[in-house]
Order: structure tokens, then C-alpha cells, then sequence
């Protein structure tokens, strides 16, 4: 599954990144977990910590928010307009 | 045209507020903000421009959320949010808001709720890019201090 990156995460993590998930599909805090694992560095803070949200199909999400492949997931940092 | 929307183009706020206030012809209120790139970042350096980042369909979607809100919230006949999005020159307008009621105060406070609103919940990331490089801006205490204005 292609998952998107907005705002400072893109910086750390590219526009975009393919993860594979299970069949049967998962949750976005293992979905978090799997990415935090692949970026993520001892030397740094983790880009997927607090303040970091999530979309599934362009809807916020939680941790808890079920994922089923094929569907559009987003990580971002703190949203800002205006 | 919506009245909620992005605009890759630049903002002319005098068309806007004319076509609004057309519009909105009954009110007795028209109040219109608008927001404009700074030319000079938070510790004072001189910038290039604005980049403003934004996820197609979730940001339209929040935006229409904000001044669907208002006009239910204050009772007011219209609203109005046209904001940038890309490359934003400095000094160039970022955003512009507008909101019509029948009295000034509704009106007053409709615009303010959905400043407040856009600066922490408008799906966008805003960077600052200027020779030194670039930042990005995220809400500020006071941001959400102005946000937690309207959670009563």
C-alpha cells in the first residue's frame, strides 16, 4: 500500500512510501509502527511521535482506525492555514 | 462560483469583497479579512516566498467544514473563503474571508471564528523559504489559545 507524507514528515520520509500490510489489513498505530521502523533513527526524534495524524480515504484517523489495502492512507505534521 | 474554495491563482481581495457583498445585497453587515504573505519570517529575516502544501480533497473538505460551521454557528446569510495554495509570493494575499449578516457583530465574530479555525485546523503546511534556507510554520501557542476561544 502507497502511503502519503505532508508537511515536515515529507522532509524526513519523501512524498510517498510503499508499505506492505496484511491480507486482512491492519491498524494505524501498526501502520505508524511499521513506518516508524523503516524512518526512524536512534539518533533522532521520531517523525512519527505526538502531534503526528493520520487520514484513511481523506478522514481523520486514530491509532485504532482499521486499514484495508487498496484504501489512501496520509501521515502528517501539525496542519496549519491562514 | 463556491463559496468555500482553494485557488492556485492570486487573490484579488477588491474583486472578492465586490462579488461577495453582490451577493449578499439583504445584509446589513458585510465584515471581509484578508491575510497576506509576510515578507519577513519569524526571526525577522527576509523571505522569498510562501510554499503552501496542501492534500487534495481533505484540504477542500476542511476549509468547506470551517465556513459551513460559521454560517450555522453565528446565524449569519453568507460566508466566504477563498484560500492560496503553492507558491505564494511575500506581500501577495494568502487568504481572504468575508461574512454577511444582518447586524455587525455576527458578522465580526463569523469572520474571526474562521480565521481562528484556519490557522489550526485548515488542512495545510505552510513554509517559510528565504537565502537561509526554509521553515516550517506550525500553530503557535496563541494560535490554539485564539482557537480555544470557540470551544464553549
Amino acid at each position: 500500500m502507497t502511503v502519503l507524507f505532508f508537511g515536515r514528515l515529507s522532509d524526513r520520509c519523501g512524498r510517498s512510501a510503499v508499505v506492505a500490510i496484511p491480507a486482512s489489513g491492519t491498524r494505524i498505530g501498526e501502520l505508524r509502527g511499521l513506518l516508524e521502523a523503516a524512518f526512524g533513527s536512534p539518533d533522532a526524534p521520531s517523525p512519527f511521535g505526538a502531534g503526528t495524524r493520520a487520514a484513511v480515504d481523506k478522514v481523520a484517523a486514530t491509532d485504532d482506525t482499521p486499514v484495508l489495502p487498496g484504501q489512501e492512507i496520509a501521515f502528517f505534521s501539525a496542519v496549519s492555514g491562514g | 462560483m463556491e463559496p468555500f474554495r482553494l485557488s492556485e491563482q492570486a487573490i484579488d481581495p477588491a474583486a472578492e469583497l465586490a462579488r461577495f457583498a453582490t451577493a449578499a445585497a439583504e445584509a446589513g453587515a458585510v465584515v471581509s479579512f484578508t491575510g497576506v504573505a509576510r515578507a519577513r519570517g519569524a526571526a525577522g529575516a527576509a523571505l522569498d516566498y510562501l510554499e503552501l502544501d496542501w492534500y487534495p480533497g481533505m484540504t477542500e473538505r476542511s476549509i468547506c467544514d470551517i465556513g459551513v460551521d460559521a454560517l450555522g454557528r453565528f446565524g449569519i446569510v453568507a460566508a466566504t473563503i477563498v484560500h492560496r495554495c503553492g507558491i505564494v509570493p511575500v506581500r501577495a494575499p494568502i487568504v481572504f474571508v468575508a461574512a454577511a449578516a444582518a447586524h455587525r457583530r455576527e458578522a465580526f465574530q463569523a469572520a474571526d471564528y474562521m480565521m481562528d479555525r484556519l490557522k489550526t485546523e485548515a488542512v495545510f503546511w505552510k513554509r517559510e523559504v528565504g537565502p537561509d534556507g526554509a521553515r516550517w510554520i506550525e500553530p503557535t501557542d496563541r494560535d490554539h489559545d485564539d482557537r480555544s476561544r470557540w470551544s464553549e
